[in-house]
């Protein structure tokens, strides 16, 4: 079975147009085309391509110069004045044109021939007309005389502008005659040999000219195709050199941006220098005025005393005691309750301004239930309630302001000591609440604890109450 | 010698060639005659670079003397000339494929305004954007008028293979075309 049936009717037209469908499909696709408007259109159009192709100078047609390198590449040499130009298309027959590849030396001849053509014009004139009055007679011997090949003209004499015409014919028709040889050949009766010789000189130089023209249509076509490629090549060009300008300008600009950078870095590290020599030149200052201070005053309390060297503050505190003796003595007199029997004073260094030691002494009283045996069998049991003096190493211990709480100092405080009876402890346990950055106020809890021996019994007693007082901070 | 030569077969020509006589020129001359516009343009087309197309062009023919000088059988000229012309492109395509961005001709193709072109480079520009094996099959079918069967000799296909490279090449192209066509028509 015959492939070509079953192929799509567009390619069957791809078929057709180049010779290769076979003649059972080719009547379908006709069928196909004259009821298909795209594939009229398809057939339309391949043939407009195929056309255009075949009229592709560029591509078909050497550069001349290409030609004569060609030919000295191949240690070759052509017949002088009458190279042959390349076909033009594909199944077109060759060209004649001229090898003149002097594009001034073809210019000369076309010149050259019009001139002749100018001045002989006349002349063959007359002759055309001797000439036609004779085939008027007819006398038909010139025929005898053709030559063989006979494309451009008929055997009957043409004259000059029929010559001329067809001359211009043919080369405006090489393609449309594609399988023609277009030779230049000039029949003539023969009636008259100065006519036929006047007609060959301008035969001649009609030829010539024709060469000249073709070679500048190929010159032309070259340059054309140079100045297309150097168009080209230019575009990428600046193409390329405005991508170049583009990048430069970022460059630039990031350049720019690093050099900005850079200066703001170095003017910082001067910055930094300058504050690192200044402080070089304090710390070195400090450090003379230190070395100077020891040598002049040698007795300076910051050198001397490490306390005040690391500027340890000292607080001194004086409060009031409210509190309960357990036991309660029986008897209690007022005298001995007021204020300067229930008072204590403190002196405390802060080592930290979180914890501070230092000495607490006071007068307060204490209730007191003993007993004593004066006589055997005979023991006496006593309540007194004495104020006594007490005094004791303190230790304090203190946390950072709460701001939130008006910058309020919670504290625990412990005392061991003793009292002219015995030993004593104290804790308190309570609030600071600063006034001035010199002045506090304090309120706290607490607890004394005191033992004592009479006879060899030991005794004790024991203070709960509440504490007020105040504190001046001296740096 | 030129009226005499252009009687001559393509087989007579080479032989001529191959004596290196006087008549050598004229062979030559008339063989060039003959195919050096199929040649060029498939060196034109298949290249897209004129001056590399020149120099395959120059090489082909000086390959082709020299494979006449000895008296290598051809008993298909233009074939025997494409083919020389087609493994040289080859040749040159790989290095150049070697060296260079494949896309640098297809951007600047693109660049091209297509208002301003006339068909004939709006088929440059369609081939371009041909594969290689659909843009050869169009170039020796449309430009170097080969047949079907001859291509398959050149290029070593067979010839169902070429028919079809050849008819989508033509179908692409005109697709690509076809809007264009008609503006210019």
């Amino acid at each position: 079975m015959n492939k070509d049936l079953e192929l799509p009717f567009e390619d069957k037209i791809q078929l057709y147009l180049d010779g290769e469908l076979s003649k059972e499909a080719e009547v379908g696709m006709f069928a196909a085309i004259a009821a298909s408007d795209s594939l009229r259109d398809l057939f339309r159009d391949m043939l407009s391509i195929r056309e255009e192709v075949r009229n592709d100078h560029r591509a078909f047609v050497p550069a001349p110069m290409l030609t004569e390198r060609v030919v000295t590449a191949v240690g070759l040499g052509l017949p002088a004045g009458l190279m042959t130009a390349p076909t033009i298309g594909v199944g077109t027959a060759p060209i004649v044109s001229g090898a003149i590849t002097q594009s001034w030396i073809t210019i000369l001849g076309f010149i050259s021939a019009l001139l002749m053509a100018v001045v002989s014009g006349y002349y063959y004139n007359e002759t055309t007309k001797y000439e036609a009055q004779i085939a008027k007679k007819g006398d038909n011997s010139s025929a005898n005389i053709s030559t063989t090949e006979i494309v451009t003209s008929s055997v009957n004499t043409p004259s000059l502008s029929q010559v001329l015409q067809q001359i211009v014919a043919n080369a405006t028709n090489i393609k449309a005659q594609p399988t023609e040889r277009i030779i230049y050949k000039f029949v003539n009766s023969g009636t008259n040999t100065s006519n036929v010789a006047a007609l060959n000189s301008i035969k001649e130089e009609l030829k010539a000219a024709e060469y000249a023209k073709e070679n500048l249509k190929n010159l032309l076509a070259d340059k054309t195709r140079e100045l297309q490629e150097a168009q080209f090549k230019l575009d990428r060009i600046n193409g390329s050199l405005d991508a170049e300008k583009q990048r430069s300008e970022l460059l630039t600009k990031e350049v720019q941006a690093l050099k900005d950078n850079l200066a703001t870095v170095e003017a910082i590290r001067n910055e930094l220098l300058n504050e690192q020599s200044k402080a070089q030149q304090k710390q070195a200052n400090e450090n003379t005025k230190t070395t100077e201070t020891k040598e002049v005053q040698p007795n300076d309390t910051a050198i001397l005393d490490p306390i005040s060297k690391k500027k340890f503050s000292l607080t001194l505190g004086l409060r009031g005691l409210t509190s309960q003796s357990y036991p309660n003595p029986q008897l209690i007199q007022a005298s001995e309750t007021d204020f300067l029997n229930n008072i204590a004073i403190s002196s405390l260094i802060n080592i930290t301004d979180n914890f501070a030691v230092g000495v607490e002494g006071g007068r307060e009283n204490f209730g007191l239930v003993f007993s004593e045996i004066t006589a055997p069998n005979t023991t006496v049991y006593y309540e007194k309630n004495p104020a006594l003096l007490w005094g004791g190493l303190a230790v304090q211990g203190r946390l950072n302001p709460i701001e939130s709480m008006w910058g309020i100092r919670p504290y625990l405080r412990g005392v061991v000591g003793g009292a002219p009876i015995g030993i004593l402890g104290k804790v308190l346990g309570g609030v600071e609440f600063p006034i001035t950055p010199t002045f506090s106020m304090s309120l706290a809890t607490e607890g004394t604890f005191l033992q004592y021996s009479l006879q060899q019994n030991a005794f004790s007693t024991r203070k709960f109450g509440v504490t007020y007082g105040v504190q001046m901070t001296i740096k | 010698m030129k009226n005499q030569t252009s009687q001559y077969s393509d087989q007579e020509l080479c032989i001529l060639l191959s004596d290196q006589g006087s008549s050598a020129d004229a062979a030559f001359a008339e063989i060039y005659s003959r195919y050096s516009s199929r040649l060029h343009a498939y060196c034109v087309k298949i290249m897209n670079d004129y001056d590399e197309a020149s120099d395959i062009f120059q090489e082909t023919f000086i390959r082709f003397v020299q494979a006449a000088r000895n008296k290598s059988e051809m008993t298909n000229v233009p074939a025997f000339l494409l083919r020389i012309a087609r493994n040289l492109c080859l040749n040159a395509k790989r290095d150049k494929k070697q060296t260079t961005e494949p896309m640098d001709y297809m951007l600047v193709s693109e660049d091209r305004n297509y208002d301003k072109k006339q068909l004939l480079d709006l088929i440059d520009d369609a081939l371009s954007k041909l594969s290689e094996e659909y843009k050869e099959a169009f170039v020796l079918r449309e430009y170097d008028g080969f047949s079907y069967q001859e291509i398959a000799d050149i290029t070593g296909l067979s010839l169902s293979n070429v028919k079809i490279r050849v008819v989508r090449a033509k179908n692409q192209i005109r697709e690509i075309l076809q809007p264009y066509i008609k503006e210019l028509s």
